[in-house]
């Protein structure tokens, strides 16, 4: 998937997370703002890492604003806003349902 | 539990005065320059609130009362969820260094700061963004900087680039991208390239809403109506915001304004410059160029454009500029 234009997903809300995905020219950068960092910090990194690895994104600037989101949320966001940011808006179900989990 | 409303201000007024009762004992000017504003409420009290101006939050107060309830993140998502309606991702807000933290625990990246004030963005496109625009025009040597309404562009406009260029390597003409004036921000950006295409060494740029912008510096738009205490804050974070992040980024090391005899606005905002550059950017102020004894502005051309009188709209204006103004006007004759 190729990251077209900068597009985001989700709210501010506690147990959520805001997920910001912009263009980039090469490689994977996160910057996290989390409530829970220093526990769960590398967690969260980590989910949205999986999560852009499976739609093969490999080119994009990441900016998370955390307030408690558990990982289930985390990935929702991420592909939410990868398909925003990508211009897709059939979302390929099966093809998510087979390595979310 | 508290719930989220919309406070019609000019409705409502029970509520508006309860908006501005919260408002004052939060120490906040009650600043009725807000285009929609949301609340927090117990029953009928209101603990929170927010407004939005175009795309600044500001009047933001939470009852000291009711504090650590986050009451603050639903109203500033409220305040989201209406600018993306508007089909903008894109946010600022001035406060103090004290409550900095808060804002940059929901997503805003700070920008600019003075003594009294900082000044936070968030969303898209952003301050990164446009220094990279800028980085991919910077040319090397000394450079210097003038920024522009051009409203439209007169032989004023045009003096003040040719006495920059004969000093500097580079002259960077920064256009108010503000679509606020009587001519578009295109057909200003035109007018700025048409009048200093002889200056090999003049690079033409929008300024977006980095520079006397409506998010850095909106009292510029109100003129007449502008609180000159307020407009002063404004004008520093702009000045600071040039000092900190925009001449760095293109090698700046001085500004050309022209004296401003007439509008207190801007005059308050040269005297900011003046402040936040020392020690930084040289600023030179010099004198309005002047066409048989009166100084050229940009107002009087407008007031001759209404009245369709040729002899001074020749007299302010480049030939170049008069035929663009001609050719692209709607009501031409």
């Amino acid at each position: 998937m190729q990251i077209k234009h900068a597009a985001s997903a989700g709210t501010l809300e506690s147990s959520d997370i805001t997920i910001t995905l912009k263009p980039a020219d090469n490689g994977v950068t996160i910057a996290l703002d989390s409530s829970v960092e220093k526990q769960f910090g590398r967690q969260i990194k980590a989910q949205i890492e999986a999560a852009l690895k499976a739609l093969d994104i490999t080119a994009v600037a990441v900016e998370a604003t955390d307030k408690g989101a558990l990982d289930c949320t985390i990935k929702a966001r991420t592909i939410a806003a990868a398909y925003r940011a990508a211009d897709v808006q059939d979302y390929d179900w099966e093809e998510i349902n087979s390595w979310i989990n | 539990m508290a719930e989220l409303r919309r406070i019609w201000l000019t409705i409502d007024h029970d509520e508006a005065a309860a908006w501005a009762a919260l408002l004052t004992k939060s120490g906040l000017a009650v600043d009725h320059q807000v285009e929609v504003t949301f609340g927090m409420f117990e029953g009928e009290t209101l603990l929170a609130t927010a407004s939005l101006y175009g795309q600044i939050i500001k009047c933001v107060a939470v009852d000291p009362a009711a504090q650590s309830e986050n009451l603050l993140a639903p109203l500033l998502q409220a305040a989201f969820d209406q600018l993306d309606d508007n089909g903008s991702q894109h946010a600022f807000i001035y406060t103090k260094p004290s409550t900095q933290a808060f804002f940059q625990s929901l997503g805003f990246k700070p920008l600019a700061h003075s003594d009294e004030v900082v000044l936070l963005e968030r969303g898209y496109p952003d301050l990164d963004d446009y220094l990279h625009t800028l980085q991919q025009a910077k040319r090397p040597g000394s450079a210097a900087a003038i920024v522009m309404n051009a409203n439209p562009f007169t032989r004023g406009h045009h003096y003040l680039v040719s006495q920059a260029a004969q000093q500097y390597d580079t002259v960077y003409v920064f256009v108010l991208s503000a679509e606020r004036a009587l001519f578009s921000a295109a057909d200003r950006l035109a007018m700025v390239k048409l009048g200093t295409q002889e200056f090999s060494n003049v690079v033409v740029l929008p300024t977006r809403d980095y520079m006397v912008s409506s998010a850095t510096f909106p009292s510029y738009f109100l003129k007449d109506r502008a609180d000159l205490a307020v407009a002063k804050q404004q004008a520093r974070i702009d000045a600071e915001l040039f000092v900190q992040k925009i001449a760095p980024t293109l090698g700046i090391t001085a500004r050309f304004v022209s004296e401003e005899p007439l509008s207190p606005v801007t005059a308050v905002y040269n005297t900011e410059l003046a402040a936040a550059f020392v020690g930084h950017i040289q600023l030179h102020v010099l004198p309005r160029k002047a066409v048989a004894g009166a100084p050229i502005s940009a107002t009087t051309v407008r007031q001759a454009l209404q009245n369709a009188d040729q002899s001074t709209l020749e007299k302010l204006l480049l030939p170049s500029i008069y035929r663009y103004i001609k050719e692209h006007s709607s009501h031409a004759n």
